[in-house]
């Protein structure tokens, strides 16, 4: 009786996870805006340049091409 | 975009996102960073693979993990996040690659009409700058969020 019990609130549980998997899936497909959920851990990336290379040849682009002058005016 | 996307966990200020992409090669982690230029308002995007152990990060790598078109569809959507909480900022992205640069090119032109939408996008050739065009090939890529009419 216990094991049917406990089996059955397993599989009823996995079902419930995947529903809601499944809707969560669904309704970050259908926004645009994304549900984004805050990560403290990611907040001691803050003070590092990841990637510094592209930093780099991003920099040397706003040296040498400059903000297109089109945005300048607006 | 109604595109599957994986979803996404941000820092507080919303510069640095981290999302976990699935398929045949396991899980990997891929971390997206909007840096700040020594312009002001005017950051880097930059995406790369996470090593979970060593916390390196790597901006090179090929996954090949299947899901190419999701992995792009979820940095579009770090872009939404980002411009929703930093309206006045400028993008710039270019691939560590010209192989890599072609690609975002044609993530862009396959969703071409979506972006419009949001975001006015220019390529930079020729060390100049021009109003995104089809099948034509760029250095890098400008890009900010459409201004809401008055």
């Amino acid at each position: 009786m216990m094991d049917f019990l406990s089996d059955g609130s397993e599989k009823s549980n996995n079902f419930e996870c995947k529903f809601r998997r499944m809707k969560i899936l669904k309704e970050i497909k259908k926004r645009k805006i994304p549900i984004v959920t805050i990560d403290k851990s990611l907040n001691d990336y803050e003070g590092k340049v990841l990637f510094p290379e592209k930093l780099q040849k991003a920099n040397d682009m706003l040296k040498k091409v400059g903000i297109p002058e089109k945005w300048m005016s607006k | 975009m109604k595109l599957s996307k994986y979803p996404l966990s941000s820092s507080e200020k919303f510069t640095t996102f981290e999302f976990t992409s699935e398929g045949p090669r396991g899980l990997i982690h891929k971390l997206v960073r909007f840096q700040q230029t020594n312009v002001k308002d005017i950051y880097n995007l930059a995406f790369g693979d996470k090593d979970h152990v060593s916390d390196d990060i790597d901006d090179e790598i090929v996954s090949n993990n299947g899901d190419s078109e999701k992995v792009l569809a979820t940095v579009v959507a770090t872009l939404y996040a980002f411009t929703d909480k930093y309206p006045n900022a400028y993008i710039y992205a270019t691939g560590s690659t010209r192989s890599r640069t072609r690609l975002y090119r044609m993530g862009i032109t396959k969703y071409i009409d979506e972006v419009r939408e949001d975001f006015e996008i220019l390529g930079e050739r020729d060390g100049d700058w021009e109003d995104f065009q089809l099948n034509t090939d760029y250095d890098g890529f400008f890009v900010r969020r459409k201004r809401k009419k008055q």
